[in-house]
């Protein structure tokens, strides 16, 4: 494991009083200007502080739509988000400065080097001169990119790219990460990488919410795992449960749970 | 919104931009090739325009003192100017005229004395040729014409003198013009439309500077849209919303180093037109005196520009199609907006149709300013028209984004 500064080391404060409860969902709903459905239908969910929570669902479920929500990409319509006991709809920018996102795309520049798009971000993050720099060096030692900072991002690997595209969410040190498919498409190298790092910030008290479709990465790092399909929460379980409920199988694999829950629901 | 978000996205957009080959080749050698070469083709139509002399040579078979009166009597007129050679360059000339280097040439015959002297056949149809023109390939019908009036006017004017002189005035008991009083030079007033001095009539220089300028300027519409219809593709938009990013910031961290992309490209093409056109052969660009109105104009067309731009970036789905609808739109305003053909030489329905174009808004307020040394109450009405347009166009950007959002 790579030796990087912990969140501790430069004075952040994990959780806040409530720190039983980073995150509540209440009541969400969402429908897109012109759908005939809802995205999300009314979805509570409540992740603890320092958790790694898994949220699952098959392409088209809401996931991405919750995640917009709650990075304040989209605006709510119905509900609200309470993170670190503030509110959404009533603080948004205190919120969004908690919060940090790893979307599925390779959000940066290709034209840029690595350390101009980490400048860049940090920059738009409010970070500026020595603060920015030591925010940057953080990111660049959870990720690995010291010997590949000053080439175009775009000349990249896959595996570097998404380790790039992770660093960038590190920048403001989220207290909630949000990380949308951080591993797709890479090789076994690359991701078992990734997952490292994600654990160095679960160490270091970070909250993730992961969202992925290898059931077995989920299975190895969340500790809670909620699984949503049509706009809908089937199951708001800890893993542990969740797996209980896999009696047939020797081992019991997420993957079963999640198939038999996602087929019980009828076709859209 | 804050200043220091502000200066990171201009940041990048600039280092966007530096490391975009085809959008520097765009912004700043495609005008460039432009006003060099337009300058230099079309700078004896414009010459001509602006009243710089035909040249005429002329040989002169008959060598007589009527021969010399005739010459004289047409160098009176100063849209031509006239070298006599004698009959033994006769060759020379023709060589002059076939390859263009002179645009009328001229014989003189030794029949011209008899024709003076009033001693030909009294049947007028009868009359053989005293002057033989001779005409080069780039000169129109309608010069061989004008010209010919003139040199009609002059064998005429020749023949009536012959007349006069043989004529005793007394004896008829009535009083003979004088020469000018004869030909009625004073008879005729001359009001020029687009000014009061010929001169102030565009140079090829003075055109096309101003005119491939405002092209590039508006062709910012390329760079933009494709840096932002990329950071759409490839969720760079997307993060940055989730960083806090207002449309504002983003907006205006877009405008601010297109703007200044935009008078780095002024400055550049006015210096091209002042120091590399003259070296290349061509007329030296006059800016004129009014500062001022300059950098009005130039902010006021970099405004349009880049309101155009980002309604372009925000309306367009892939960079193709930014391109397609961003290019083409250029060239449609360039072609109805006397960038590509000047407005005064198309016919009045089409001189309408150009009022229509913020390029010719652009190019005519650019012309105010560096030909016609015009102050503020000369562009105000084109500054805007450009300011509005702007205005239309970054409201409507603003809306489609926000829909998009």
């Amino acid at each position: 494991m790579r030796k990087v500064p912990s969140l501790q080391q430069i004075g952040t404060t994990i959780c806040g009083d409530n720190a039983d409860e980073v995150i509540r969902i209440e009541q969400i709903s969402h429908t897109y200007a012109g759908a005939t459905s809802m995205a999300l239908d009314h979805v509570t969910l409540n992740i603890a502080c320092g958790s790694f929570f898994g949220l699952l669902g098959p392409n088209g479920a809401g996931k991405t739509t919750l995640i917009s929500l709650m990075t304040g990409i989209l605006p709510l319509q119905c509900g609200d988000v309470h993170i670190l006991g503030r509110t959404l709809s009533q603080e948004r920018d205190s919120v969004l400065a908690l919060t940090g996102l790893v979307p599925q795309d390779y959000a940066f520049y290709p034209r840029l080097t690595g350390q101009e798009n980490l400048r860049f971000f940090a920059g738009i993050n409010g970070f500026h001169g020595p603060k920015a720099a030591e925010r940057m060096e953080r990111a660049i030692a959870i990720c690995g990119l010291e010997q590949h900072i000053h080439r175009l991002a775009g000349a990249y690997s896959g595996g570097l790219k998404r380790r790039l595209n992770l660093a960038i969410g590190l920048l403001n040190e989220p207290r909630v990460l949000y990380l949308d498919e951080p591993t797709v498409g890479i090789d076994a190298r690359s991701r078992r990488f990734i997952l490292d790092a994600i654990k160095t910030l679960k160490a270091d008290g970070t909250t993730v919410i992961y969202t992925s479709h290898y059931m077995e990465e989920v299975q190895q790092l969340c500790d809670t795992v909620a699984i949503i399909d049509h706009g809908r929460v089937l199951a708001h379980k800890p893993m542990c449960e969740l797996l209980q409920s896999e009696t047939h199988a020797i081992a019991p694999a997420l993957e079963n749970v999640y198939l038999q829950l996602i087929e019980e629901e009828p076709l859209s | 919104m804050t200043g220091a978000k502000l200066y990171t996205v201009a940041r990048k957009e600039l280092l966007l931009l530096s490391r975009d080959l085809h959008g520097l080749l765009l912004l700043f050698v495609m005008p460039l090739v432009f006003i060099l070469v337009m300058s230099l083709a079309m700078q004896d139509h414009y010459a001509s325009r602006s009243g710089a002399p035909l040249q005429v040579m002329v040989v002169d078979h008959a060598n007589s003192a009527t021969a010399a009166e005739l010459v004289a009597t047409m160098q009176r007129n100063q849209g031509y100017h006239f070298a006599v050679v004698p009959p033994g360059e006769h060759e020379a000339a023709l060589d002059a005229a076939r390859r263009g280097n002179i645009d009328l040439l001229i014989e003189i015959l030794p029949e011209l004395n008899a024709f003076a002297e009033l001693q030909e056949s009294e049947n007028i149809t009868d009359q053989e040729p005293v002057v033989v023109m001779k005409l080069p390939a780039h000169t129109s019908r309608q010069q061989e014409h004008i010209f010919a009036g003139l040199l009609q006017e002059a064998l005429g004017r020749l023949r009536l003198t012959t007349l006069f002189e043989t004529l005793n005035a007394q004896d008829l008991g009535i009083s003979l013009p004088n020469e000018e009083e004869m030909m009625g030079a004073s008879a005729i007033s001359t009001t020029y439309l687009y000014g009061n001095d010929p001169a102030n009539a565009p140079s090829s220089v003075q055109q096309n500077v101003p005119a491939w300028l405002i092209f590039s300027i508006f062709f910012i519409v390329v760079p933009l849209s494709y840096t932002f219809i990329q950071e759409r593709q490839l969720g760079t938009l997307y993060r940055m919303r989730s960083m806090r990013v207002s449309p504002a910031t983003l907006m205006l961290g877009k405008c601010v180093p297109y703007f200044g992309v935009n008078q780095i490209q002024v400055a550049l093409m006015l210096l091209a037109g002042v120091f590399l056109v003259p070296l290349l052969g061509g007329d030296q660009l006059q800016l004129g005196t009014n500062w001022g109105s300059l950098i009005i104009m130039s902010a006021a067309v970099s405004w349009a520009a880049l309101g155009y731009a980002l309604l372009i970036a925000v309306v367009a789905r892939t960079p193709e199609q930014a391109v397609t609808l961003g290019g083409m739109g250029n060239i449609i305003w360039a072609a109805i907006g006397g960038i590509m053909v000047p407005a005064f030489i198309m016919p009045p329905r089409m001189q309408m149709l150009s009022h229509l174009s913020p390029m010719a808004w652009a190019l005519e307020g650019f012309l105010d300013v560096l030909l016609r040394n015009g102050g503020w109450t000369m562009i105000r009405d084109n500054v805007g028209l450009l300011g509005l347009f702007g205005l239309a166009c970054m409201t409507g950007a603003m809306y489609v984004y926000a829909r998009m959002r």
